[in-house]
């Protein structure tokens, strides 16, 4: 098995105003998988595909080997899931949650998830309801490591918690990942986030996935390049052009945004008679900004 | 004077006499005269009113010949049936049913039934049926009425046989021939009833059943005492109805428990019924089962026997028509009775085991709950 | 799992379901206040009728608070999934059918409580009434009706807030359109049917719900806890 996480083909619709397009979807077995996009772009309802709460239109899912929805229990019992929204009962108490939560896994570790208690600082007497956001998202992350799981699937863990409680959540992530080597699949918007722990990258975009590799590969392969006497265009590029735009009104100056940069085509413009002026590095969130420009139906020229 | 200056005259005097109001014995003559005419006339008006009346009802039944239902007239056993012709053969079915069911057994011959006609009707909506000079009992049925068109007939036939009671002590003493009620009815009637000789009856002494009908309770008895105890009897009294002169004894009775009073009461008013067994404690719903008992007991001819002999006490239509005696006639009532007690346990065997079966049966539908939503 | 069930749905609800227990057990004695032997007389003398017509005032209640019991308990073992869009329940490893049959269980065991309740009450209450011949109490029958009747209550409410709300619609839809229409189609089908104008579909169809062996039949027997 390679993949913890496999679709192919998956179709779903809700109505006419949004559908998942074809979603094949790989996440390597023991790795930290990105999953970005922006807000609606159809992130929530992939994993909910994958878990077993929507029913795909068509195409197959795959999570540790094991088809979905045939064997889901089976499934979850490995899985262990942080969703968007808050799924833990308001009028119980952490204790009570976290025992009610334990109940129904056979791998609940409750000596980890005591130390969980006390290392994410929450109160077992507290209700739920009385809890903050922060809390909350907490009592969350304790409940789906506590299981142990072989995949942790983090569906936006760290939406509006202040910077001191992300950093705890994605500690007490990462430290489980490198004790289990487990895959986690980790949602989310905020790209500075994910660029510092991830190892591939999935992106979203109006349920369709534009692109999915490895985080280095992302990171390093999308450049800003200013390029001088252009001309026209070749059509054949040893790049992948995603968009260009002529630099402060001048007529031959352009600014490129390319993917897939590698230092020694550097050459090619001499070969076709431009000049390449300059390479910027682009950081994950300026690279994943324009590779979903790229992917919209956009004119070719911006001034 | 000239010719018109005379005419002038002259009519004004003529207009003055006319105008002037007449001497008081003159205004007494019109009067009378007026009167006179008024009076000469009212035998014409009252005529004409009769004529009129005569020319309604004739216009009113010309209309109604013309708009006639188009019947059919059926026989079952004694019994004369006019219906519909698509209601015949429902008619046939139910009537035969329920004559030979419930009456053939015991109903030889009646005059009431050889008079009384039947109409049968069940529709959408009901066609007004003609029996030429009859009143007969209708039984018409409405598809909306939830009523039982077996029991609607049975009713109607013990309406029809009760005319051969009429006059007779047992009719009477039934008040009225009626449909017997359910037994699990009678038996609560019966063991809620406040008497002792109710409770003894219930506790199978079947000669407290007969007493407590009000059916012969003996020359040198008291039957208000075989009825009820002192107790009782004071309830009874504080529930009836007194007139003002008997307000105090009441209120001896009732207030201050002398129960002297109540007696006294109570044997005045026995006094002054009609029928004293309107006292008694079994009431005529047990009084109906009884009768009915003893006409299937009775066999053929029963009926015949019951209202052979007018002047007949209650108790002697009763062993007449059943060939029974009283011990005999008020143990197979109380075998009745007894035999249907209400389904009084609550909660236990079949209804329990029903309750269940559905509990089972929404929850099974409730496991096919879908988890995709 | 069943005992965690068991837990939350007791979480759930406790607070309305405590007074519910309370009322059960009140019941059976406000049937019979005021029905004791007088002091100095032979409760043979005592009016059975009186009791009985007593208790009878009290008869609607019974079966009304059955249903009480069993539409809240229903709804309560449903209402906070349903406000957490089933997320939780759809993220354990248990089958869907097992999770209902779980939650159905637990909230039947909470239903013995207001039965027990009831059960109690019914002994203390016919405890204080001297029964006259022909008259007998059944404190252990009542109870056992009383549970019977909630939980039919209980399941038929618990199957329906189980589903979608699209299922719930249907279902609700199905029984108004049934009692508006069911009168308007056997009219129409009268003129093919003659025989049908004999038959009251409403009529029909309610004597089905509430005779036996109808799912309400529980409701409509016999409530009485003194009887003959």
């Amino acid at each position: 098995m390679n993949n913890a996480i496999e679709l192919s083909n998956v179709r779903w619709r809700a109505g006419r105003s949004f559908e998942l397009r074809d979603l094949s979807l790989h996440v390597p077995v023991g790795s930290i998988y990105g999953f970005l996009g922006p807000n609606g772009s159809g992130k929530t309802t992939t994993i909910r595909t994958f878990m077993g709460m929507l029913k795909p239109d068509r195409g197959d899912i795959r999570v540790l080997g094991m088809d979905v929805p045939r064997d889901l229990p089976r499934i979850l019992a490995r899985v262990g899931y942080v969703p968007e929204r808050p799924h833990v009962y308001p009028a119980l108490r952490v204790e009570e949650q976290v025992k009610y939560h334990a109940s129904f896994f056979d791998l609940w570790d409750p000596g980890w998830a005591q130390e969980l208690i006390e290392r994410l600082g929450l109160d077992p007497t507290r209700k739920i309801s009385r809890m903050s956001k922060g809390e909350t998202g907490k009592l969350l992350v304790l409940l789906a490591l506590s299981q142990r799981p072989d995949v942790l699937v983090l569906d936006e863990p760290t939406d509006g918690l202040d910077p001191v409680v992300r950093r705890d959540v994605l500690t007490a992530v990462l430290d489980y990942v490198g004790e289990r080597n487990a895959t986690v699949f980790i949602s989310s918007h905020l790209v500075h986030e994910l660029e510092r722990i991830c190892d591939w990258v999935g992106v979203m975009d109006n349920g369709s996935l534009v692109a999915e590799l490895p985080m280095t590969q992302f990171k390093n392969g999308i450049k800003r390049i200013r390029v001088d006497d252009v001309d026209e265009v070749p059509v054949q590029l040893p790049f992948t052009l995603l968009s260009r735009e002529r630099t402060n009104g001048v007529s031959t100056a352009e600014t490129w945004i390319v993917r897939g940069w590698q230092d020694p085509m550097r050459g090619y413009f001499d070969s076709v008679g431009m000049t390449l002026r300059d390479v910027v590095d682009l950081d994950l969130e300026e690279g994943f900004v324009e590779l979903l420009r790229s992917s919209r139906p956009q004119p070719s020229y911006r001034s | 004077m000239s010719r018109a200056d005379l005419c002038r005259a002259l009519s004004t005097g003529a207009l003055a006499l006319l105008c002037s109001p007449p001497p008081m014995h003159a205004q007494q003559t019109t009067e009378a005269t007026l009167l006179g005419r008024i009076d000469s006339l009212r035998p014409l008006l009252e005529a004409a009113e009769v004529e009129a009346d005569l020319a309604r009802a004739r216009r009113a039944e010309a209309e109604r010949r013309a708009n006639v239902t188009v019947t059919d007239t059926l026989s079952v056993g004694p019994l004369t049936i006019v219906t519909v012709p698509e209601n015949r053969d429902a008619a046939a079915r139910l009537f035969r049913r329920v004559w030979e069911n419930d009456f053939a057994s015991f109903v030889g011959t009646s005059p009431s039934l050889s008079d009384q006609w039947f109409t049968f009707q069940w529709a959408m909506e009901l066609r007004p049926i003609l029996v030429e000079g009859r009143a007969p009992q209708r039984v018409e049925l409405v598809r909306w009425r939830p009523t039982r068109p077996t029991e609607v007939i049975r009713q109607s036939i013990i309406n029809a046989l009760a005319d051969d009671l009429t006059g007779t002590q047992i009719l009477a003493w039934a008040n009225a021939v009626r449909t017997p009620v359910r037994p699990e009815e009678l038996y609560r009637q019966l063991a809620l009833s406040p008497s002792r000789a109710s409770r003894a009856c219930l506790a199978g002494n079947a000669r407290s059943c007969w007493v407590g009908m009000g059916l012969d309770p003996g020359a040198d008895s008291n039957p208000l005492d075989d009825w009820y105890s002192p107790e009782e009897r004071r309830a009874l009294a504080g529930r009836l109805y007194w007139s003002r002169t008997l307000q105090s004894l009441r209120d001896d009775c009732t207030e201050t428990g002398t129960l002297r009073s109540c007696d006294v009461l109570l044997a005045d008013r026995l006094t002054t019924l009609g029928n004293p067994s309107e006292l008694a404690p079994l009431r005529p719903p047990a009084r109906a089962a009884l009768l009915w008992i003893a006409l299937q007991k009775g066999g053929a001819g029963a009926w015949d026997r019951l209202r052979g002999d007018p002047q007949a006490t209650p108790a002697q239509a009763l062993l007449s028509a059943s060939g029974l005696t009283a011990e005999e006639l008020s143990s197979a009532w109380l075998e009745h009775v007894q035999a249907n007690r209400p389904a009084s346990k609550a909660g236990t065997g079949l209804s329990l085991m029903m309750a269940l079966f559905w509990f089972a049966g929404f929850g099974t539908l409730a496991l096919r709950s879908t988890r995709w939503r | 799992m069943y005992r965690s069930m068991l837990f939350l749905h007791w979480k759930q609800i406790n607070i309305p379901l405590i007074p519910l227990i309370l009322a059960a057990y009140a019941l059976p004695l406000l049937s019979v206040q005021g029905l004791g032997t007088p002091p100095g007389m032979d409760s043979s003398t005592l009016e059975a009728y009186r009791i009985v017509a007593g208790a009878q005032i009290w008869l609607p209640v019974f079966p009304l608070l059955a249903a009480v019991i069993g539409v809240t308990l229903a709804l309560s073992a449903w209402n906070w999934d349903h406000q957490l869009g089933h997320v939780h329940a759809l993220s354990l490893p248990v089958p869907r059918w097992r999770y209902a049959l779980l939650k159905m269980g637990a909230g039947a065991t909470l239903a013995l409580l207001p039965a027990a309740g009831l059960w109690m009450g019914a002994h203390v209450a016919t405890s204080f009434v001297d029964l006259p011949t022909g008259l007998n109490a059944y404190p252990n029958q009542l109870a056992l009706r009383f549970l019977a009747a909630t939980l039919v209550a209980y399941g038929l409410l618990f199957a329906m807030a189980a589903g979608t709300v699209k299922t719930t619609v249907w279902i609700i839809s199905g029984v108004i359109g049934f009692f508006i229409l069911g009168n308007v189609v056997t009219d129409f089908l009268v003129g093919y049917f003659p025989v049908l104008y004999r038959t009251n579909l409403l009529e029909l169809a309610l004597e089905a719900l509430i005779r036996a062996p109808g799912p309400l039949q529980v409701f409509t027997g016999n409530w009485m806890l003194i009887d003959v």
